[in-house]
């Protein structure tokens, strides 16, 4: 096989185009010793090729080839509880804590119907004697029973 | 062991996802009436209120703006011109005993009206007022913290015991 037929040959290997037949010529040539100069280069990549179909696999080999620590460590049943409640209760930790602290953010009803603090401002001044004024009016109704007067009284002045 | 922990992790989500829709059913019920053009639906973020905090206006009563600063977010949600009583036991139903506690309740011919708060201490986290009548609805909402004496006073005396409440009150009304 002259290196026209080989450069031609190689040009299908790359499309991905060549038979089996074709390969195999392919990898003869680069086995052989008269490798035309300029296609010297290619030879150490089709050398690797044969190298690696040297490689083979041996089922009946007993010592796995690969058992990372991580999984032996992980098959231990309790240590897997124990992940599985770790992560459990981080999960649980984090699921709550945005309903306890952070009252004023937790949902998506608080985007605001005022854009200028002004109106705001007036809106919760409103706001504070409309409750105010709500009450008050417990305290009037509660007047008329003294006994109540006093519990409202003692639970208004305690804060 | 794995059924075990099937089991556990399920009951995990249970108990969560339980806990976290008792504290949002007042929200729930917020949200699923804010909506409805028919109803005034006013609120206020706590950036907002950052702002307002900010503002030096000629005509700021020092008492609201002391009350301002330290509240953190308000949330109203009204309805004029309607029969509020069914709506104000629908709120009082989302009402979990285990996080408010009653702070007064008035029930007379024309409202009845309830006042909730969550406090730690002495310290008022969130005050819950519900306003039902016979011709309208109003639910507020504040949250941070609430200095109640101050507020009684703005609309009257209310740390004055006895009496002379009463006579305050007819001069309001």
């Amino acid at each position: 096989m002259d290196s026209n037929q080989v450069r031609i040959l190689l040009e299908k290997y790359w499309q991905g185009e060549t038979s089996v037949v074709e390969e195999s010529r392919l990898k003869a040539y680069f086995r052989s010793d008269d490798v035309a100069e300029e296609l010297e280069q290619y030879r150490a990549l089709f050398q690797f090729f044969d190298a690696e179909a040297l490689i083979k696999f041996h089922p009946e080999s007993k010592t796995p080839i690969v058992k990372s620590t991580t999984i032996r460590i992980l098959s231990s049943a309790w240590v897997r509880g124990a992940a599985a409640a770790v992560v459990l209760a981080l999960g649980i930790y984090f699921y709550m804590i945005p309903g306890q602290e952070n009252i004023d953010m937790r949902d998506v009803t608080y985007i605001d119907t005022y854009e200028s603090p002004e109106l705001a401002y007036e809106e919760a001044k409103k706001a504070l004697f409309y409750l105010s004024g709500k009450m008050n009016k417990g305290v009037s109704t509660a007047a008329n029973s003294l006994d109540k007067m006093r519990t409202l009284d003692e639970i208004v002045n305690a804060n | 062991m794995k059924t075990r922990l099937l089991i556990a992790a399920v009951l995990a989500v249970f108990v969560t996802t339980l806990v976290s829709a008792q504290s949002n059913a007042l929200d729930k019920f917020f949200t699923s009436y804010m909506d409805d053009p028919s109803f005034t639906v006013v609120t206020i973020s706590p950036k907002m209120f950052q702002m307002i905090s900010k503002l030096d206006m000629e005509d700021m009563e020092p008492e609201v703006k002391d009350l301002l600063n330290n509240i953190k977010g308000l949330r109203i949600l009204a309805r004029e011109d309607y029969d509020g009583r069914q709506l104000y036991n629908e709120a009082s139903s989302k009402i979990n005993a285990n996080e408010y506690d009653e702070l007064l309740r008035v029930r007379d011919k024309d409202e009845n009206v309830r006042i909730f708060v969550k406090a730690q201490g002495d310290v008022i986290n969130e005050l819950l007022l519900i306003v039902g009548g016979a011709s309208e609805f109003v639910m507020l909402d504040l949250t941070g913290s609430i200095d109640l004496k101050t507020v009684g006073k703005l609309g009257g005396a209310l740390d004055v015991p006895g009496i002379k409440h009463l006579e305050k009150m007819d001069e309001k009304h």
